[in-house]
């Protein structure tokens, strides 16, 4: 069994990774830690919850912080939201979901983390889906529990692409420095694995997949080709594909089969914290110019369609895989 | 040079696009709609020529002709068009059919009064075909061509295991025709139109276009996408009629020889029996490009998305 805390901000894509892992057999999800990214960390929060009682989750939410850490660490207000048109007004594309939130607990992230890891060391994993301000905050207060974790799946950044501007993604664009403090402290004792635009964008679902799943995917399956129409919209308008790319979906498959991911090379990564416009940029020294140790594991390349099809195999079962075989993909 | 046309159909969704593409060409001078009863019955499907041709403001003679097959009763394909015939989205009012004359003695006038240079474009029953054939067997000599959507030659059917929907609604009229041995008669059989499929990824492509006409196809099709998904398991919905226009407009469908004949009665009622041979003289469609026809089809319809459309294709999207 494996052991894994997941650290998220939903988030459309987010809800849809969730709803995958709590299926997969041999992974035992220890909590999930909300941060602010996608949506304020009320909202976050408040949608993890909601997303726990549809998935029947039996574990915990825990609230984690409200603004970047710097923000944070300066007490100055959280940032405003940035996302609201991708993900709908709610985050969750304005679906409703049943509210309960006898789930979140008392205990914040960051206590929960540490002392997940404290009492489990090096058997932690941390698939993390949003912002590292949780992960950052963990290893500026108890850097030497943190080296005890297994391996950090990490949503964010990207070599040759952005999302928020040209050279920046949402996520690492958000808390910079967070993302330094995690690949420059933890580098050196966990795997961290990148899973950068790169990457996610290769796995888009097209309008035929998305059709299927409305189609073959039951009430999941109207329920993501509803959620993801917010996308559908940003993905057209902003790259001219036709279909969505769910970033945390992909970055959670990572996690659970690395395997659909090709030899993955070692790189020193830097994430550009000044406030200039190449705020939130990661820089990848694949070539090792800059001569630093190498941090940060960064995969390049995804097995496309073992990855479609292992997701659809999860959250639907193996019968309907099998017309994706049939109906979709030979067609 | 423009082409003269009589458009004989029973509007229908895919009946409807080939409408539209057919309006959207500059390449065709269309003479007339005559409307036969097939998959909706003749006053509906008056009415949905209507709604079509007044999307595009155009005054084309919309010529109401037969409303039953020749001799069994009627059946219509409501279960595959919605109740309206045009995905139960648009329960078109408006009729602007003429009072004055009917389809087939409209077809002998038209034939008559432009010998050799009038293509019949036949994409419903050949009920009209039958009763131009009863009033004058040599009209349809003067066609410069005929071409059929109908049958099915070396595939299912789409009513029975033979039969496909045009011929099986009413197979006499059918019969009757090919028993004439026209010359230029051109067949679009199941075959080659199964290929053309507007799948989910092209209607969301519609859908980004936004403008009135890709609002309409895009709407008119959800009906026809869910059925084809329920009926057959396919992803989008096979659009039979536009073929026909698009390989007049580009050569788009490779054709071998054949005789033809359709059976009317007993369980392979409707079937298409056709015989390969080369002195067959109907021209069977058995190949299609695919792809050219979504080009032609964007092209002719939405001429400013084309570069648009290109670059989706490009990128192996559509």
């Amino acid at each position: 069994m494996r052991k894994v805390i997941i650290d998220t901000d939903p988030g459309i894509d987010d809800a849809i990774a969730l709803m995958t892992i709590f299926k997969q057999k041999d992974v035992e999800v220890l909590g999930l830690c909300s941060v602010a990214g996608n949506k304020g960390i009320e909202l976050t929060t408040s949608n993890a919850s909601k997303i726990a009682n549809y998935c029947q989750y039996p574990g915990k939410v825990y609230r984690g912080l409200y603004a970047d850490i710097e923000s944070v660490l300066k007490n100055e207000p959280p940032r405003i939201d940035k996302s609201s048109v991708v993900h709908g007004k709610d985050g969750l594309g304005d679906v409703d979901f049943p509210i309960d939130e006898s789930n979140i607990a008392d205990q914040s992230a960051v206590d929960f983390i540490l002392e997940t890891v404290k009492n489990n060391p090096h058997e932690v994993d941390l698939i993390c889906l949003g912002p590292l301000s949780n992960i950052a905050m963990c290893i500026e207060k108890d850097l030497e529990t943190m080296e005890k974790v297994k391996s950090i799946y990490t949503m964010g950044g990207g070599v040759h692409r952005g999302n928020v501007t040209p050279v920046a993604e949402f996520n690492y664009w958000f808390d910079p420095a967070a993302v330094n403090i995690t690949f420059n402290k933890l580098g050196p004792y966990v795997p961290i694995y990148m899973i950068g635009l790169d990457v996610t964008h290769q796995v888009l679902f097209d309008m035929n997949e998305v059709a299927f799943f409305q189609f073959e995917g039951g009430e999941v399956g109207k329920l993501i080709a509803h959620m993801t129409k917010p996308y559908v919209e940003t993905y057209w308008q902003n790259n001219k594909v036709l279909g969505i790319i769910i970033h945390d979906l992909t970055t959670v498959l990572a996690y659970l089969y690395p395997e659909i991911l090709p030899p993955v090379k070692k790189a020193n990564v830097q994430c550009v914290a000044d406030e200039n416009i190449a705020k939130g940029q990661c820089i990848v020294d694949f070539s090792g110019r800059w001569t630093k140790e190498k941090n940060v594991f960064v995969p390049m390349e995804i097995d496309v369609e073992t990855c479609k099809k292992i997701f659809i195999e999860l959250l639907f079962g193996k019968d309907v895989l099998q017309r994706y075989v049939d109906h979709v993909l030979t067609k | 040079m423009t082409e003269k046309v009589i458009i004989d159909v029973d509007p229908g969704i895919d009946d409807s696009i080939a409408l539209i593409m057919a309006m959207q060409s500059r390449l065709f001078d269309i003479l007339g709609i005559t409307i036969v009863s097939g998959n909706v019955d003749v006053h509906q499907g008056a009415k949905n020529a209507s709604y079509v041709t007044r999307l595009f403001q155009r005054k084309i003679p919309i010529v109401k002709g037969a409303a039953k097959p020749l001799k069994i009763d009627y059946n219509d394909a409501t279960d595959t068009h919605g109740k309206d015939g045009l995905g139960e989205v648009i329960f078109s009012q408006v009729d602007d059919s003429v009072n004055d004359i009917n389809a087939a003695d409209f077809i002998i006038k038209k034939l008559n009064e432009y010998p050799g240079e009038v293509t019949v474009f036949a994409l419903g029953p050949l009920t009209n075909l039958a009763n131009v054939i009863a009033k004058d067997p040599d009209a349809l000599k003067k066609a410069k061509a005929i071409r059929i959507m109908g049958g099915a030659a070396k595939v299912h059917g789409n009513c029975s295991p033979v039969a496909e929907y045009n011929f099986w609604c009413d197979p006499h009229s059918a019969h009757i025709f090919f028993k004439q041995q026209y010359e230029h008669v051109y067949l679009y059989p199941l075959d080659i139109t199964y290929k053309i499929l507007l799948s989910p990824n092209h209607r969301e492509f519609l859908r980004q276009i936004n403008n009135e006409i890709s609002d309409f196809i895009y709407q008119i099709t959800r009906f026809y996408v869910d059925f084809h998904w329920r009926e057959e398991k396919t992803l989008g919905c096979v659009i039979n009629d536009p073929l026909v226009v698009a390989d007049v407009m580009d050569n788009i469908v490779d054709f071998y020889r054949a005789d033809v004949d359709v059976v009317t009665e007993g369980i392979a009622i409707g079937e298409s029996v056709v015989h390969h041979h080369e002195k067959g003289v109907v021209r069977v469609g058995y190949k299609v490009d695919y792809q050219k026809f979504f080009d032609i089809f964007f092209r002719t319809i939405f001429p400013e998305e084309y570069e648009m459309y290109k670059r989706l294709v490009r990128k192996e999207m559509l």
